[in-house]
């Protein structure tokens, strides 16, 4: 039989495909190679990815800060801050101008991802400052806030909204003073400082001599601390002709001098 | 005809034909009556004077003289009269009472006489009854007195039903749930209008019976617990309830006819007669239809010893022992009644066929009797012959042919007459039917008495006729009635005839006359008739002593019924003797009368095709004008009367063999040949034509698909011809292969029945096992066509009992179980074929393609492939290897006559145009690859190719895998790092403009 002999063909076809096959394979191990060095330099910027997200919160923290000190006129060290931002805009530009390939190797990516560490490190350094003085400025505001909630105590002074335009003050100062920035904004802040600010209470309505009101902003004050001595007779007799002080007003024996 | 010479009128038949001897006057009376001198004297204490004292019979003289033997002191005598009713007890009371009369008449003044009171039978009412006792004496009204058939029949019911009711205390509450019941009621309203009914027809005869006994137990069977009150007494609780019943309902009776005392009656009866010196002889014609009083009679004249009557009681065969039997039941002691009774005096016999009235025994009495009227009826007429005698007959003439004053009968016809006196089927010879019914009936029509006699045939059954039933002449019927047997002819005076007008000889041949009995020792034929004879030949002593009629009598009493049948006169109904004739000729001739299986066939592998109803027997009808309920051999009477003679002869000489019948020239067995040869063959045809009718379908059509069926399993090919259907097969190819396609036909269950299903086609088409009746076969497969048949096979319907198929008898199975039932059911293997043929396509298409495709795989395979190379290829394949080294020493033989298989299975494939073609191709496919050895080659070759193919298959898959595999890194991280960059990047500048 001359004839087509499809066993015999079929076979020889197998063969021919065997051989291609292992010919396949070697380059697939070569393959395999390149793609293992590609999947750990991958990995390995996740690392930078992370890094330059915490640069990203970092920067971020600061502006918010930044911006409670303009708002507060505190004075910024604006030019450190801006070399800084100057420094992580050119890596920044560096990294995103490259390909994945541009990158040999994962060592290549590790030192990218100790740059961005670098950044954060310094940014973080550079809040600091600022919030540190932001919450001194907001540390002064909460005592002027609370000597007025205690004066707002006495009976024929403030009012109602008065009290809560304190509260609401006082509140958002308090979050600052804890750093939470999460629950205030400079623009809540400026608000509240406004009508803060607003406030016009007076002890005009118990009739006290100038030196009386004085004393009594002063007791108000913490800070201040008011000695017998202080008091003439004239001021004594004001503060002790209303009750609502004379009920207040406490006095303490004290060896300091 | 229409009228023949009569020389009496029709009125004076009826005068002097009366049924009671009371309604003829006394000179009617004396004209007619005839001595009764055979009566039976039973439970005598009177009788020593016989007429034969052997049989202790006494004539009518003798029991007058017993009724008078009493004085006037004497106590009651009671005299019953017993007889089949017509047998005349009416004759008997009649004559004594005129005799008594008459004897009353002579006597003085103060003379000590006996007097007769006569209730004739038609008396029924009580009120009729006592109004006729007391017409001798005074101080007796009935006024008040009601009639029975004037009652209304609810009114009765009522009555009836609540005086039974009350007969019970009202705490027998189970009793009186059943006695109210609709099923009891209704029970008493049929048996009181029936009583009712009768009451007025003195015909008809009566007893009051509001329930009979065994009905009652019957009834009781749903009330189980009636029987439970009425426990404790002399007698059975049922029978207790019984005559309680009955009590009530005669009470009621009694009330509702405002009767009167019979007892206080019969008293004043006595005393008067005392007082006249007279003794009453009471002749009570009927107690049977006595109603009420019945019992209370016996009653009186048994208890009471104070009454001086004597007393002549008829009562009816049956109820008198009834009558007496209650009686003693009701008495303390039984010899009351026994002491009163001085005699009974019986008129009839019991016979083996009936009863028989004891004094028309008395030799020619019947003739007498018959002339007596006929002369009395002649003299009351004006005695002339209107229309007149034929020209050249005088009345002498006359007188000389039919004998003196017999016209229009002669001896030999009365007596053929009283001979044959029957009612309902059963003799019964009694005066008064042969008096009222057949010689009135027969003197009052139109028509000559022998026409109007075989009208009769209810009275008188069929009429002894042994003139040959081939003589068809005018003169048939009149030699049958007056003539008589001279030799081997039958003779008749020719004046007989000739007065009717009917041309005759006065001859006829007669039919096997003075048959004779055979020895059974040496089976010659014995010349002599009855009961003793020595064998001639042998010395062989019969000693056969009444057992009942001789064979020779046998035969010829059913051969006379033969000749009636055959004549047309009458149903041929003692059959059996001429089917086990018809038995023994057909068997002696044909081994198996009901096979199926062609006459001609001789083939050992032939079925046991049998019709099996009655097992061998082959089962023979009468024709009487019915069908018979199933196939049989019909005898009907235009078979030669010789025939039909001989296959008596032979049914009644059971023992004498066929060849000594036939030694003895007593049958003709070449004529018997052809019949039974003719009758199995017509007897076959019928068969097979039933067959036919009931399945659609023949036994031939049968034979030839169950063959083909066997031609296409077992690979003999699908051609539809004599030669292919007639080649033998070899069971053992029949093979089940079809199991992977949709074909349901149970090719095992074929391949165990084949043998059956060649048997069957041998016994209709083989004359020898290896000879087949070519011709027969063409002819039948002629106008068929393979489809067309499977077509009727398969709508095969319908049973037919009895046929029976096997390879051999002890294997035999219904029929039916062969065609469509569960046990083969060649039906179903059409049905399977037919609904392949819808479908089957679908398995060609695969089966084609597979084995084509594997015809194509294995061109030029030589079977010496080096499979270790292929191996290499599956280390680098996902697929086991080994598998070729299973393969790796087929024969190049095997291999080569595996592909020239497939080859030519592909062939047929392709050719396959039906159902048949495609399961015969499938056959050769299916050996292929299930069966041995071919599948062993097939199967490695399929698997080689396929394994190669799937190699290369998985060769490919894997190529293509690898191909698919390129260097596509990961970048997921790096570009979502970037990401963050360029956001970051953006808030920057954002910033930066912000600033600036």
């Amino acid at each position: 039989m001359s004839e087509a002999n499809p066993i015999t063909e079929r076979v020889e076809r197998i063969q021919t495909k065997t051989d291609r096959i292992q010919k396949l394979q070697d380059e697939v191990k070569k393959i395999a190679q390149k793609q293992k060095t590609a999947d750990q330099k991958n990995r390995e910027f996740e690392d930078v990815r992370d890094n330059i997200r915490k640069v990203q919160e970092q920067y971020e923290r600061l502006m918010e800060w930044s911006e409670y000190g303009e708002r507060m006129d505190i004075s910024m060290p604006e030019p450190e801050i801006n070399a800084l931002i100057d420094n992580l805009a050119t890596d920044l530009r560096s990294f995103t101008s490259k390909s994945f390939e541009d990158f040999d190797d994962d060592s290549e990516v590790r030192t990218l991802t100790t740059t961005f560490e670098d950044h954060r490190t310094s940014l973080s350094s550079r809040t600091d400052t600022v919030r540190e003085a932001v919450q001194n400025t907001v540390e002064d505001e909460v005592d002027s806030v609370e000597r007025t909630q205690t004066l707002l105590q006495v009976p024929d002074i403030g009012d109602d909204d008065a009290e809560t335009t304190c509260d609401n003050y006082w509140y958002h100062l308090r979050q600052l003073q804890r750093g939470n920035l999460g629950n205030t904004s400079p623009k809540k802040w400026e608000k509240f400082n406004a009508e803060y600010e607003g406030l016009a209470i007076s002890l005009n309505a118990y009739d006290l001599s100038e030196k009386s009101e004085t004393l009594i902003w002063d007791l108000l004050n913490d800070d201040e601390t008011v000695h017998l001595s202080d008091l003439d007779g004239e001021t004594l007799s004001d503060l002790k002709t209303f009750e609502e002080f004379s009920d207040i007003i406490e006095l303490r024996f004290s060896t300091q001098s | 005809m229409t009228q023949y010479p009569k020389n009496w009128d029709s009125d004076a038949t009826g005068k002097f034909i009366k049924q009671e001897a009371q309604e003829k006057n006394r000179e009617i009376f004396e004209k007619t009556h005839v001595p009764i001198n055979r009566i039976k004297v039973e439970e005598n204490k009177e009788f020593d004077t016989w007429v034969d004292p052997d049989e202790q019979f006494v004539d009518e003289g003798t029991v007058f003289d017993a009724v008078i033997n009493s004085s006037r002191d004497d106590s009651n005598r009671l005299f019953f009269v017993v007889g089949e009713s017509g047998s005349g007890k009416s004759e008997l009371c009649q004559w004594l009472d005129y005799r008594i009369q008459d004897q009353a008449d002579v006597a003085a003044h103060d003379e000590f006489a006996h007097e007769p009171i006569l209730i004739p039978r038609h008396i029924r009412e009580p009120a009729e009854v006592l109004e006729k006792l007391t017409e001798g004496i005074e101080g007796h009204e009935f006024e008040n007195a009601k009639y029975l058939a004037d009652l209304p029949i609810e009114g009765i019911l009522r009555e009836t039903t609540g005086t039974i009711i009350n007969q019970f205390d009202r705490t027998q509450e189970d009793t009186v749930e059943f006695l109210t019941s609709d099923k009891f009621e209704e029970k008493v309203k049929e048996n009181l209008k029936e009583y009712v009914q009768n009451f007025a027809d003195p015909d008809e005869s009566i007893t009051f019976e509001p329930i009979e006994q065994e009905e009652l137990e019957v009834f009781l069977e749903e009330f189980p617990h009636v029987e439970h009150e009425h426990e404790g007494h002399d007698i059975g609780p049922v029978e207790y309830l019984y005559k309680e019943i009955k009590n009530g309902a005669t009470e009621a009776l009694k009330d509702m006819l405002f009767a009167g005392d019979i007892k206080e009656v019969l008293r004043d009866i006595d005393q008067a007669y005392r007082d006249r010196n007279r003794r009453p002889v009471l002749i009570i014609e009927d107690l049977t239809g006595f109603t009420i009083y019945d019992h209370q009679i016996i009653s009186f004249f048994s208890d009471l010893s104070t009454a001086h009557f004597d007393v002549i009681i008829g009562v009816t065969t049956g109820p008198y022992r009834r009558l007496i039997d209650q009686r003693r039941a009701d008495l303390a002691s039984e010899d009351t009644i026994n002491d009163r009774i001085r005699a009974r005096l019986s008129l009839t016999k019991e016979t083996e066929d009936g009863s028989k009235t004891l004094f028309l025994e008395q030799e020619d009495i019947h003739i007498d009797l018959a002339r007596n009227y006929l002369r009395a009826i002649k003299e009351e007429s004006d005695g002339k012959f209107e229309p007149p005698l034929p020209e050249g007959i005088t009345p002498a003439d006359v007188d000389d042919a039919f004998g003196e004053g017999l016209y229009p009968f002669n001896e030999s016809f009365l007596t053929r007459i009283y001979e044959n006196l029957q009612e309902e089927n059963v003799q019964k010879q009694t005066p008064r039917i042969y008096l009222t019914f057949v010689i009135e009936e027969l003197l009052n029509n139109v028509n000559p008495p022998f026409e109007h006699a075989d009208k009769l045939q209810q009275r008188l059954g069929i009429i002894n006729n042994p003139i040959s039933s081939d003589y068809t002449e005018p003169d048939e019927q009149v030699l049958k009635w007056y003539g008589y047997q001279s030799g081997d002819q039958y003779i008749v005076d020719t004046t007989i005839p000739e007065v009717f007008g009917i041309e005759s000889e006065g001859k006829a041949p007669i039919v096997n006359i003075g048959v004779s009995d055979f020895c059974p020792e040496c089976e010659n034929k014995i010349h002599e008739r009855g009961n003793d004879w020595e064998c001639p030949h042998c010395g062989y002593e019969s000693t056969r002593r009444g057992e009942g009629p001789t064979r020779t009598e046998t035969f010829e009493d059913i051969q006379n019924e033969l000749l009636a049948w055959r004549r047309g006169e009458a149903d041929f109904d003692r059959t059996s003797k001429i089917e086990a004739g018809g038995q023994r000729v057909i068997k002696h001739f044909h081994d198996a009368p009901n096979s199926l299986v062609r006459p001609e066939c001789r083939s050992s592998q032939a079925a046991y095709l049998r019709w099996d109803k009655g097992g061998d027997r082959v089962p023979i009808h009468v024709d009487n004008d019915d069908k018979p309920r199933f196939t049989q051999i019909t005898l009907s009477p235009d078979i030669s009367e010789k025939i039909l003679t001989d296959l008596l002869k032979l049914g009644v000489w059971d023992e004498t063999s066929i060849v000594a019948h036939e030694r003895n020239n007593e049958i003709d067995l070449e004529r018997l040949r052809d019949w039974a040869d003719s009758a199995v063959e017509d007897h076959r045809a019928q068969l097979e034509e039933e067959i036919e009718e009931e399945y659609d379908v023949s036994l031939d059509e049968i034979a030839v698909f169950s063959k083909y069926l066997l031609n296409v399993f077992s690979g003999e090919g699908t051609e539809f011809t004599p030669e292919s259907l007639k080649t033998p097969i070899d069971t053992s190819k029949i093979v089940s292969v079809y199991g992977q396609t949709d074909f349901e036909g149970n090719i095992t269950r074929l391949q165990d029945y084949a043998d059956l299903l060649i048997g069957m086609f041998h016994a209709r088409f083989h004359i020898r096992k290896n000879l087949v009746d070519y011709d027969r076969l063409e002819q039948v497969i002629d106008d068929l066509n393979a489809d067309s048949l499977r077509n009727q096979i398969g709508a095969i319907e319908g049973k037919f009992k009895g046929l029976k198929i096997g390879e051999t008898q002890t294997e035999a199975i219904d029929f039916d179980a062969f065609l469509w039932n569960k046990q083969f059911n060649l039906r179903k293997y059409a049905l399977d074929i037919s609904e392949y043929g819808q479908s089957y396509q679908s398995d060609l298409e695969d089966t084609h393609e597979e084995l084509l495709g594997l015809y194509e795989d294995v061109q030029g395979f030589e079977g010496n492939l080096d499979f270790e190379e292929l191996e290499e290829t599956y280390s680098h394949v996902d697929r086991m290897g080994g598998t070729f080294r299973n393969h790796s020493e087929l024969s190049q033989k095997d291999v080569t006559e595996t592909i020239t298989r497939l080859s030519e299975t592909v062939n047929r494939l392709e050719d396959s145009d039906s159902v048949w073609e495609f399961l015969d191709a499938y056959r050769t496919a299916g050996l292929l690859k299930y069966h041995k050895p071919w599948n062993e080659t097939y199967d490695s070759l399929s698997n080689v190719v396929t394994e190669l193919e799937r190699l290369e298959e998985s060769a490919d898959n894997k190529i293509e895998e690898l191909e698919s595999r390129q260097f596509e890194p990961d970048t997921e991280q790096f570009d979502s790092a970037q990401e963050a960059a360029t956001q970051l990047e953006a808030e920057l500048e954002d910033l930066e403009k912000a600033i600036q």
